[in-house]
């Protein structure tokens, strides 16, 4: 039982980000966790938290949402995650050539 | 209430700080100081700052102190920090109506709140600065310097424009740089690098990875003295002699040296990459052809540029590889940009066809390339995000001893055009006079930085920016009388949709009026250069933050007119202005139409002008952007392209794919036995 400890040991410290109870899913006692950051629920039965080690774990409870996005901000090449709002705003605007030829 | 004279100025000299205490009260209260000291009460020490720092007379300063110790007495107090005093006496200087001492007396700095956000949050003014300790003393001291800047460097008629949205001062935080910088990197094979306050000195290089070392390590010490980009010119051409005689293999790992150092310069200033831009030459330039080459020592070799031809196309070759390749991920390199030239004498240039594939195909795949039209006879170093310095005929003279090519942009000050137009209200000859007003106004913003910058280079080797006034090749390495000073345009697409109902796109007319205006400013920056005798060019401004904020600064003042206009989600607040000269973003333009509506703007625009081509996730054939390229230069007159895919990379397993996605398949795949993923209802 020293994984499932550790594993909710680790969601405790981090009360932002992650939330868990008590969580049967057919018919398998385990726990749901939710990842507040990305908005997800993941469900871990005992046995997957025994077999893995927490970091492994915890990428479950992203489903695939973990990413940076990068495109050309003004002239250069930049993270998204780091743009002001306008350039979001124009980011979503802008018209993509998805069937270029000259 | 008593009011004094706010004139009197008093000198300076005799006014040695006094620091004993002569004037000490019996009160026991306590001063925290800025000196991280705590001093018993003194009133003196008030006098002392108020004579030091301000033009006030003694007797003022006197009544000054002893008022504040009145005030200070009734509050029964055991403890007071020194900013809240200086505050008080501030607040009593007003009561005495010296305005103009208070001025004087100003404290800079920020709310504990402000500091607690800057170091705990994420600037998000500029992309370029990731979070950290660095980063977050870059956005401290610059909130400091940007108010210095305000109060003492700029006029009030020019810092009350720029706060109230009219005008944009760029890069106010760097107020003691100038703005960009392009040079070549014969400077450092020459002089090696001998830079002053340095704790050791290197004769100029042997060997190319040394060479190499040299240049990044002197981009960064230029980094911090300049505001923005760091161009290089010619960077093939120059490196082509310490070359000779190398396999392919080595001059790929030179190449990849060369890109990973800058790439991972993050550790720079203010956690910051540096901005840094290579210029490349498939041809030898023609103003490079006959010049004698510097080598290995910084010794001339005897031969011209033009003999290492072989040396500088291979280099230029294994540096489109290691951009193809991406970092360890496969992602693109941010830094350093290269910026490709496309001349005449480029087509006429052996496998120029098969490189301009290779070229292609990296813009395709991972977007680096820029592309730079050069025809005829213009030479330019390409920069930042667009900026471009054209060579002028006595700048080819220079062309003679490189080293001695040295640009600058001091500033730039943008229009918010949106803005003349709400101003104007449809009165075209208004429209054009208010343009014509802030152009003035821009130039004054300009003779203001001059005139602060030339001070610092005056104190020379003892001063800030001595980096920039060191003589090595017998002249200052900041060439103050080449500098430029920018003139940026924002929302020229909304200003011309306000004023005549319409977006550019949209009518003829309307795109009409639209360049009416900017060969107006140019003309505009012409008389700027007669009257007040600085070179003004226009540049299409990048505009990261300031198509945000002014956006922002016309919902609040503006409410009616901009609404009519602005672009993006008002719900959000994802508003903004379209960038300089642009059509709007999402106009359902070709590509080949968009970049030559946007070239007939180009030629008006000197200092540096670009067309998007956004790919999203798609990859065009390298043949059919080869095609699009040499198209752009036969019959457009557009200065400059780049075509720009989107990525999304996992920072769990790691894959890089292109296009902004949602989900990594890989990872939203790869479930653990036992996990269960629940799928949300609202999704």
């Amino acid at each position: 039982m020293a994984n499932i400890h550790e594993f909710l040991e680790k969601l405790k410290s981090c009360p932002d980000d992650f939330e868990y109870r008590d969580y049967e899913l057919g018919g398998k006692t385990g726990y749901l966790v939710t990842n507040r950051t990305f908005d997800t629920r993941t469900h871990f039965t005992h046995d997957a938290i025994e077999r893995n080690d927490v970091s492994s774990l915890l990428n479950q409870t992203y489903q695939g949402r973990l990413l940076e996005h990068m495109t050309r901000v003004t002239g250069f090449f930049s993270k998204t995650e780091s743009w002001n709002k306008g350039k979001l705003g124009e980011l979503k605007e802008r018209r993509r050539e998805l069937d270029f030829h000259s | 209430m008593i009011r004094m004279k706010d004139t009197g100025f008093r000198g300076k000299e005799g006014l040695a700080q006094q620091k004993t205490k002569e004037d000490a009260t019996d009160m026991t209260l306590f001063v925290r100081t800025s000196g991280e000291e705590i001093l018993e009460w003194d009133k003196k020490r008030i006098y002392d700052a108020l004579t030091r720092e301000t033009d006030i007379s003694d007797d003022a300063a006197s009544i000054i102190a002893r008022e504040v110790e009145k005030m200070v007495l009734n509050l029964e107090i055991s403890n007071i920090t020194a900013p809240l005093l200086r505050e008080l006496t501030n607040a009593k200087l007003i009561e005495y109506g010296l305005e103009n001492i208070r001025r004087q007396h100003t404290r800079l700095g920020v709310p504990i709140y402000d500091a607690r956000e800057i170091i705990v949050s994420h600037n998000k003014e500029n992309a370029n600065v990731p979070h950290g300790p660095e980063a977050t003393n870059l956005t401290l001291a610059e909130n400091i310097k940007k108010e210095y800047a305000l109060m003492e460097v700029f006029s009030p008629e020019v810092a009350d424009a720029h706060m109230r949205g009219d005008i944009h001062l760029h890069d106010l935080g760097m107020v003691d740089r100038p703005y960009c910088s392009g040079q070549s990197i014969e400077y450092v094979k020459k002089f090696g690098l001998n830079l002053p306050n340095a704790l050791s000195i290197a004769r100029p290089a042997k060997h190319p990875e040394v060479l190499i070392e040299h240049v990044v390590k002197f981009s960064a010490a230029l980094q911090g003295h300049f505001a923005g980009a760091i161009g290089w010119d010619a960077f093939n051409t120059f490196l082509a002699p310490y070359l000779v005689g190398l396999d392919e293999r080595r001059v790929k790992q030179l190449a990849q040296i060369l890109v990973y150092e800058f790439a991972q310069q993050a550790v720079a200033r203010g956690g910051q990459s540096i901005f840094s831009d290579l210029n490349l030459y498939w041809e030898c330039p023609k103003h490079f052809e006959n010049v004698e080459a510097i080598g290995p020592g910084g010794q001339y070799t005897g031969k011209t540029y033009a003999d290492y031809m072989p040396e500088a196309r291979g280099f230029l070759n294994a540096l489109v590889d290691v951009y193809m390749e991406g970092d360890a991920q496969g992602r693109p390199f941010f830094f350093p940009k290269p910026n490709v030239h496309i001349t005449d004498k480029f087509f006429k240039e052996e496998g120029s066809e098969e490189f301009l594939l290779h070229l292609s195909r990296l813009a395709a795949d991972k977007g680096n390339t820029y592309f730079v039209f050069d025809r005829g006879d213009t030479a330019k170093i390409s920069e930042c995000c667009r900026l471009a310095f054209q060579l002028r005929p006595s700048d080819l003279e220079d062309a003679k001893q490189p080293w001695k090519m040295r640009y600058s942009a001091m500033q730039n000050v943008t229009i918010n055009l949106p803005r003349v137009a709400y101003d104007a209200g449809g009165d075209e000859s208004k429209l054009f006079e208010t343009i014509y007003d802030r152009i003035e106004l821009a130039a004054k913003a300009h003779l203001q930085k001059k005139k602060f910058i030339s001070h610092l280079l005056g104190l020379g080797k003892r001063g800030p920016l001595s980096l920039l006034a060191m003589e090595t090749d017998g002249e200052p390495y900041y060439r103050l009388h080449r500098a430029s000073f920018l003139l940026g345009m924002l929302g020229l697409n909304e200003m011309v949709q306000s004023h005549t109902g319409e977006e550019m796109h949209e009518s003829e007319d309307a795109y009409m009026f639209g360049l009416k205006t900017i060969a107006f400013m140019r003309k505009a920056t012409v008389d700027m250069e007669d009257i007040y005798g600085i070179h003004m060019p226009l540049e299409q401004t990048p505009a990261e933050s300031t198509a945000y904020r002014m956006a922002k600064l016309d919902m609040k003042y503006y409410p009616m007119q901009s609404s009519a206009v602005m672009k993006g989600n008002r719900a959000t607040g994802e508003i903004y202005y379209t960038n300089s000269t642009y059509m709007n973003v999402s106009a359902p333009i070709s590509a080949i139409e968009r970049v030559k509506k946007d070239g007939k703007f180009h030629p008006l625009i000197e200092a540096g002008a670009l067309s998007h081509i956004w790919l999203g996730e798609s990859k065009p054939p390298a043949e059919s952007i080869a095609n699009f390229v040499k198209k752009t230069f036969r019959h457009t007159q557009n200065a400059q392209i780049a075509f720009s895919p989107e990525f999304t990379s996992c920072l769990v397993c790691g894959r890089t794919y292109r296009g902004l996605k949602d989900v990594c398949e890989n990872c939203a795949s790869a479930v653990l036995p036992g996990v269960t993923p629940i799928k949300n209802k609202e999704r």
